[in-house]
Order: C-alpha cells, then structure tokens, then sequence
C-alpha cells in the first residue's frame, strides 16, 4: 500500500525534524522539553506567530514556576 | 471553528506542559493561563518570520561558539541545521525562530552533556567512567606518590589520566553525538580510540604484585634492616626488564648495579648475587650498545654499523619478548628458574657482547676514524674463529661484510669511473688540488691518503690491496685522458662477485681458512674483476697504439747503439769535427741533422740532438784530446708520447742517456786508435819504439774491444732480452714502469756507471784517455821525423840541387800511411803544443804502458773487490768483467815479463 508507506515514512521525516528541533533547542538552551516542543510545532504549523507564541510561552513558564 | 477549537486545544496542552497546572489541578489558574495565553497568541504586533534573519542569526550563533572555543556545540549544531535542510517543511524557518526567541544564552549555558540526555532510553545513559571518578572512589586521587614511584606506568597510566583529565570534553563527546551524517565535518582524535576498561579486580592484583618495590625493608629483632624477599617470578621479570633496557627496581639502568635491598625467598644472598651479577654484566654490555644505537650518526660508514647494531638488539628483544611471553602467557607448565633463563639467553649474548666490546674499543679511541670499527671487527672475528666460537664467528663476520659493502662503494666508483666523491675523507685516496700535466697524471694526479703518523689512511686489512685499487683507478683515468675509456657495461651490469660472508665461508676450505684469508680471497676476487679489465685496456692501448715495442726499439738503436753502422755515422759526423778542430761542432741543427740521417729506420722527427752549456764552451782542442769533455754533453733526446712516458720515466731516460755516452767515449777511443792503418805487411823490422807502440795500441784495442763485447753482449743484450719477456708478463701500468725502471737501473750498475763504482768508470776513462795520448804521441813523433826528414832532404839538395823535388809537407813511413782526413796543416802547431816535449817517445810509450798496467789492474782489482763485497746483482757481471781483463795482466806477464818498458 504505497499510499500507507508514504504516511509512514512522512510520520518518520516529522519525528526526525522535531529530533532534530529538539536537539537543537537543547543546543540553544530553551528549557524546552520534547512535548513542549511538539505542541509548539504544532501551533506554528497552525499559523501561530512564532515570536507571539515565544512571548506567550516565556509568560506561562514563569507564571507556572511562581 | 474547527481551527479555534484545534488551537485552544493544543494551547491548552502548551499550558499544562510548561506551567505544569492542570485543570483538575488547579481549573480556575488553568484558565487564566490558557486565556491570557491564546490572547498572546491571537493579538499580537509582531510581523512574520524572516527566513533570511533566521538563518543569519544561527550562522552568528555558530561562529560565536567557535570564537569562544565550543567547537564541540558549534559543530553539533551545524550538523543538526545540515540535518534539517534535507527535511523539507514549510515551518522550519519559523520554529527556528522560535526557538532563537526562547534561547537562554546558549554560548555560556549550553552543555553538550544535555544532548546526550535526549538519546534514547535503551542507551546507556550512564555517565562515562573517568580515572577521577575512579580515583575518588577509591580514595587515592590525593596519593599522587602512587604513580611516581611505579616506574614501569610511567609512560603509559600517567599518560591516559593526564590526558583524559584535561582533555575537553566537548571534543571527546561531539563524536558520541553524531549522527550519520554524510558530511564528516568533526575531526577523529586519538583519544576516540581509547577503550576504557572497568577491571578493578585486575588492576587490585597488579597493585598487589608490585607492592614489594615499595615495601621498606623490615627490621630483625634487634633492630637491623633485613633485605626485602621476593620470588623467582619477580626477579626474572626484573632482569628481563633490564635486559631490554627498561627500568627496574633490582638494578639501576645504567650500570646494571644489583640494589642490595632484595634477595630471593629461597637461595643464599652469595649465591643470588653472583647469579644476579651474571646478567648484570650483560646488561652493561647491552646498554652499551643501546646508547650507541641512539647516537646520531652522520657518515654512512657509522650508519650502517649502527644499523647492524640495532638489527641484532631487535633480534635479542624479540627472543627476549618469546621467553617473557612463556611466563605471562602460560601454555604449558613452565619452570621459572633464574639459571635456565641465564642459559637460555647465553647463546645470543655471546655475539653481542663481542659487539660490545668493538664499541668499547671504538669509544676509548682518540679522534678514531670512521673506519676504525671495521679494524676491530675485522680483528674480532679473527678471534672468534681462532677461539672456535662458531656461532660469534659468523655472526661477526656478517656484520663485517654488511658493513664493509658500505665502505666498498667509493672503492666500486673509484676503480670503474676513477672518480672520487667530493669532500670524502674516508677514503684513502686524494686528489692533488692541482691539475697535473697529462704524462704526470699517472704519478702526480692522485695521492694515497696518509695520517699524521705515515701510516695509509686505510683499514689495516686493505692494506696489501691498496696499491692495486690505486692503480686500477689511475688506470681508468689515463684511459679516460686517451679517450679510451668507453663504460661498456654500466655499474648495475657489471658482475661482480658477491661480498656476503656466507659466499666468502662457503668458498673457504672448511673451519680451518682462517677469517683474513677467507676475506682476502672474496675481496680479492671482487677487485680482479674490476682490476683486469681497465688495466688490460690500458696495456693493450699502450702496446698497440701508442706502440711501446717500436718506441723501445727506437730507444735501443739510438741510445744503445743497436745498430753500429747507423751508430758510426753519427758518432764519425761528432768525431771528425773534433779532430778538424771545428769549433762550431756542437751546433745543434747540425748535431739533429746528423742523428736524424744516421737513423733513418726510426721515428726521426722525435730525435733533437743537443750539448749541455759547459761542454760547449770548453775549447775544441780540449774536446778532442780527452773523452771526459765534449762527449758527456751530447745530449740525445727522443720526444715520447705521453702515455708512453708514464712508462719510461725521465729517470730511466737519464739511464739510457749514461749507456749512451759510455758508448760514444768507446767508440771514439776505437776510433782513434782504428783511424791509423797498419802497413807492416813485407816490413822486415821494426825500429824499437814502433815495437812498442803497437804493443801498447794492440792492448788498447784488445782492452776497448774486451769492454764493448762485454757492454753489448753480457749486459745491454740478455738485459733486453729480459727486458721484453718481462713486459710481455706485467699486468699493469705500474709494473711495466716498474719492470722498464730496474731495466735502466740494472744496465747502468753493469756497465760500471753507479756511482759506487764512479772510481772504476774513471779508471776506465783513464784508460779511454790513453788512446787519444797515444795516437797524439804517435803523430807528433812522425812530425818530428818528417822535420828531421825535410832537413836533411834540404841539407841534400843543398848538396845536389839536381835531386828531384819531393811532395811537399808530408812525411810517410814505409810502413804507415797518413789519414788523408787529418788535420789542416795550420793546426797540427795547437795539437802538439800538448805533447811533453821533455820527454822522448820511447819514454812517452814507456810511461803510457806502464799506465796502462795500473789501470788495468786497479781496475780488476777494484771490480773483485767490489763483487766480493756488494749484494748487487750486478756483482756477478762485474766479476766476470775483471775476469775478461785479468786475462791481459796474466798474458802480458807471460809473454813481457822479461821486458820493462823503460
């Protein structure tokens, strides 16, 4: 079933780029763990504004630490 | 809807990961977060992601790591943004920038270590172990002496902890992050090599096994120190150790001196000291050699001995490293005895320590010459094989020949190409700064290096071959000077016979040839292959073309007289201008002129006759009354070709120039005394002084006669002979030079020219002289009576005027006839101004004769005499020339003993 193969592999491609994003938040010190990550993937696939949506989560993160 | 129900979906998500609030939790903060949360995200100024900015701010990023030396997150963050431009998603660009707006001052926060953390779980997440962690476990990170005192760690443990410690981590950890990218970007250090292994148990009983190194020593009961035990394993590896030129704890490294501290368990301390002393001295003779084998060392002569050198140390370190492995990996049961291993090694130590002792040698030498070492081993091996050691014998005796193929090369080169390498002073020939003149290439071109103290700057084994490798080369170059020297076969094909010491034994006749005849026989061999062919060139080049046989020929008749009639001519031509009293008769166009007509068969464009400076200016009547003037300045020269000269010395030019006027002071007393003719035919008697002069010419003439057949036949003619046979036999330049030399020297010696013999050849020119005496007497008595004639014949005519007129100006004798060629009348006044008028003829006869006895027998005499006493080889000759002339004395006392001359 080719049509499945091309999910699957597509399924593959996005986990190794959140992997990848992962690590490189990791690199870039964003105290960002993996389910964060995908969500914010997520949102921004969505349409959300990337740095509206740095803010927003820089807000949650120190009200939530509080 | 759908879109603001699937946002407030996952924003709701987003709270409860990051504020960590759920809403059964805790619904009512949930909320307020969730909303203020999603008006952040809905209702916002900021404008959209620029990809561009993007990508610059993280090349930024990456460049800033790399300033501030994070390599190790620079290049994992370059291979992750690699890795994420082969995903093509529309977002990345924007979630970069999100998380470029989240990051938390990567460059001094990050870690790489939190990488590793992301792996997943079923690695090992634990965290690498390190010698620090190892060492603050256990407890001895602080015991730093631990590590100084164990010699045998000091290159490898020490090593690994220094630099596992300070290495940074990031480089060692930026590989275990890799992915597998296709751009290897990072670079492999050696350190990513190492495997780190986690044996306690093993590293606690290597612990234990060297704790007795720093046991201190315990005490007896009365307070005494005792020595420390250890056991049998522990000292062989200690003296393997030292053998290897390791450290080790029972002998210090570089006098192999047994620490006293230690004994085995179960022998006596003499006995472990004498066996530990045994390898002790072997380990100096080794450190001897290992120092050597480190030394630099600029002169391929020392090189190749060192090379040899560190050849065998390797040999004896892997034996060493076989017999070790017997103990550390057993096989089988293994006895370990201090003894069997001093067996064991025995055989092989043998060899070097006669090594050893050729460095030693070489070491105690002042200023010692490269070559010295080949001396000492050459004389090493000598003493093996007399000794019968047959395992040192060959094993010195290759490492001889491997060394000496080195000192053969300027040899090879100089006998095939007679060159010499530029700026070598190891070799024992040199070149004279100055170029010599083409016939003193042979003689003046090269030299024999020679030291301080005379002695050939050569091992003193070559010594007997040096000559000949000298002449091979000379020889190379005087054909190269003829332009004869083709290199028909180039070195490389050149077969030449092998100098390997297994050829050179096998040639040998059994274990008896001893070393030095074995290498004189395979280098001789090595050098008649390289000897015969220039030298055989150049012989057959000096026979053939520049013809030698025709040069000595011509040589043989112009200064040997070979030819008597061609020899007359000449020495008439020199003779005649004498008697005529010509004054210009050492003029030398005339001289040349004369020789080159008298010898027409000979190359006559070479002959130059010409008369030394005091011989022309002595008065011409001087000349022809003595043959001690004029003649020994007749000079004939025979301009020889230069190759030709190498052979013919000018000293032996000097010879033949001797013999020359040895024999024209012959020829010309034969002259004077043959020019008189006899006419005593019908004369019935003789008054009493014709009487006594033809006894005393026909003396002379037996005397001249006796002296030329003894010149000609017992000494120019067997000596030229010989001369021939023994050129036809030489081999080399040197020896035809050689053979051609004693030639001229052994003719001079037998024709009485030495000058041991000078009083002999005087006396022997005395007797010359008389001739010339004699003939002048004679003419002068003949004046005298023709004067006495011519009176009376006046005081007649005076008387009878009607006599008949005679012919005037000459008287004859019945019995004797004038030579028409005689002087001119005006002259004969100059000849006979000598004559003592004092003295009648027959007083003057008397006087000449008795001269003559005297000489004669002074002359026998003083041959005996010398015959008897000299060792020459000529002596014989001269003996037998006394011989010839005593047979005079004794007739003459036979048949005149009754009659004085008075």
């Amino acid at each position: 079933m080719p049509p499945a193969a091309t999910d699957n592999e597509k399924q593959q491609a996005a986990q190794q780029a959140v992997d990848i994003l992962h690590e490189i938040s990791t690199i870039l010190n964003c105290h960002l763990d993996r389910r964060t990550l995908s969500i914010c993937i997520s949102m921004i696939e969505n349409g959300v504004n990337p740095e509206a949506l740095a803010e927003a989560q820089k807000i949650d993160f120190a009200k939530g630490a509080r | 809807m759908a879109y603001a129900a699937h946002l407030g979906a996952l924003t709701e998500e987003l709270v409860e990961a990051v504020a960590s609030v759920s809403p059964q939790s805790n619904s009512k903060r949930f909320d307020v977060l969730k909303e203020s949360t999603l008006r952040k995200i809905r209702h916002h100024s900021f404008l959209r992601t620029n990809q561009f900015q993007v990508t610059n701010e993280l090349d930024g990023l990456e460049e800033r790591f790399r300033v501030l030396n994070r390599d190790g997150l620079a290049d994992a963050l370059r291979e992750r943004l690699d890795a994420l431009a082969q995903l093509p998603n529309n977002f990345t660009p924007d979630i970069l920038h999100f998380i470029l707006k989240l990051s938390d001052q990567p460059v001094q926060n990050s870690k790489l270590r939190d990488l590793e953390l992301l792996k997943t779980p079923d690695e090992d997440l634990e965290s690498p172990l390190k010698w620090a962690d190892i060492a603050k476990e256990d407890g001895w990170d602080q015991d730093r002496g631990l590590w100084e005192n164990v010699d045998f760690a000091d290159d490898s443990s020490d090593g690994e902890y220094v630099d596992i410690d300070t290495k940074s981590d990031a480089s060692v950890e930026s590989q275990d992050t890799s992915l597998s990218s296709v751009e290897a970007r990072h670079r492999r250090l050696p350190t990513d090599y190492l495997t780190l292994t986690h044996d306690r148990a093993g590293f606690k009983t290597v612990e234990e096994t060297q704790s007795w190194r720093h046991q201190s020593s315990p005490k007896s009961a009365t307070g005494e120190p005792q020595k420390i035990t250890i056991t049998e394993l522990q000292a062989v590896r200690e003296v393997l150790f030292m053998l290897r030129g390791l450290d080790s704890t029972l002998f210090n490294k570089k006098q192999a001196v047994l620490s006293p501290k230690y004994q085995l368990n179960h022998t006596s301390w003499e006995g472990y000291r004498s066996l530990l002393e045994s390898f002790g001295e072997a380990g100096r003779q080794l450190y001897l050699l290992r120092s050597f084998a480190k030394q630099l060392q600029n002169i391929p002569l020392m090189q190749v001995f060192q090379h040899a050198v560190e050849t065998r140390l390797l040999l004896f370190d892997t034996f060493l490293s076989n017999l070790e492995a017997q103990f550390v990996d057993i096989k089988q049961d293994v006895a370990v005895s201090l003894v069997k291993v001093l067996n064991e090694i025995k055989p092989h130590l043998q060899p070097l320590s006669s090594f050893s002792g050729i460095i030693q040698g070489l070491n105690q030498a002042k200023y010692p010459h490269p070559f010295h070492y080949l001396e000492l081993l050459f004389n090493a091996t000598n003493i093996a094989h007399m000794e019968g050691d047959e395992n040192t014998y060959k094993f010195l005796g290759t490492v001889f020949f491997e060394c000496f193929r080195v000192y053969v090369r300027p040899i090879r080169l100089w006998m095939e190409t007679g060159e010499l390498l530029e700026g070598d002073k190891t070799f024992f020939i040199s070149k004279s700064s100055t170029q010599a003149r083409m016939s003193q290439v042979w003689k003046h071109q090269f030299k024999l290096r020679k030291t301080t103290n005379g002695t050939l700057h050569a091992p003193r084994f070559l010594h007997p071959a040096t000559n000949k490798i000298f002449t091979t080369g000379k020889s190379i170059v005087v054909l190269k000077h003829m332009g004869r020297h083709v290199m028909t076969n180039g070195p490389a094909q050149t077969q030449e016979p092998p100098l390997e010491f297994d050829e050179a034994y096998a040639c040998g006749e059994g274990a008896l040839t001893t070393f030095s005849e074995i290498f004189n026989t395979a280098f001789g061999n090595w050098m008649q292959s390289k000897h015969h062919a220039a030298s055989s060139t150049l012989r057959q080049a000096l026979f053939e073309s520049y013809g030698l046989w025709s040069v000595l020929n011509d040589l043989e008749h112009i200064y040997l007289m070979c030819n008597g009639a061609q020899s007359d001519t000449f020495a008439s031509a020199i003779f005649s201008n004498f008697d005529l009293l010509n004054s210009r008769w050492h003029d030398r166009f005339t001289l040349t002129e004369v020789a080159r007509e008298a010898y027409a068969n000979v190359d006559t464009n070479r002959i130059a006759v010409s008369v030394s400076g005091e011989h022309c200016q002595s008065e011409v009547h001087e000349v022809r009354k003595t043959v001690r003037k004029g003649l020994p300045g007749v000079t004939l020269s025979y301009r020889l070709p230069w190759p030709i000269q190498i052979v013919l010395s000018d000293e032996s030019l000097d010879h033949y120039q001797a013999i020359f006027t040895l024999l024209i002071q012959l020829r010309r007393a034969c002259y004077m005394l043959q020019r008189h003719h006899l006419k005593i035919d019908g004369v019935a008697e003789m008054s009493y002084e014709q009487t006594r002069f033809y006894r005393l010419r026909s003396r002379l003439l037996w005397f001249c006669s006796s002296l030329q057949s003894y010149l000609t036949t017992l000494v120019i003619e067997p000596l030229t002979a010989e001369l021939h046979g023994d050129l036809r036999q030489a081999e080399d330049i040197d020896d035809l030079a050689a053979v051609h030399s004693t030639y001229a020297k052994r003719m001079v010696d037998e024709a009485c020219l030495g000058s041991k013999l000078d009083p002999i050849h005087q006396c022997m020119l005395d007797i010359l002289d008389l001739t010339i005496r004699l003939e002048d007497a004679r003419h002068a008595e003949s004046e005298r009576a023709q004067e006495m004639q011519e009176i009376s014949r006046l005081s007649m005519s005076a008387a009878s005027m009607t006599a008949s007129p005679r012919r005037p100006g000459r008287y004859m004798q019945p019995s004797e006839e004038e030579d028409e060629t005689f002087l001119a009348e005006q002259d004969r006044s100059v000849l006979l101004q000598d004559v003592d008028v004092d003295k009648t003829y027959a007083e003057l006869l008397a006087e000449m004769g008795a001269d003559f006895d005297r000489l004669v027998k002074f002359m026998c005499g003083g041959l005996r005499g010398v015959a008897r006493a000299s060792s020459n080889a000529a002596a014989t000759k001269w003996d037998t020339l006394a011989e010839m002339l005593e047979v005079g004395i004794q007739e003459e006392r036979q048949v005149f003993s009754g009659q004085p001359y008075v």
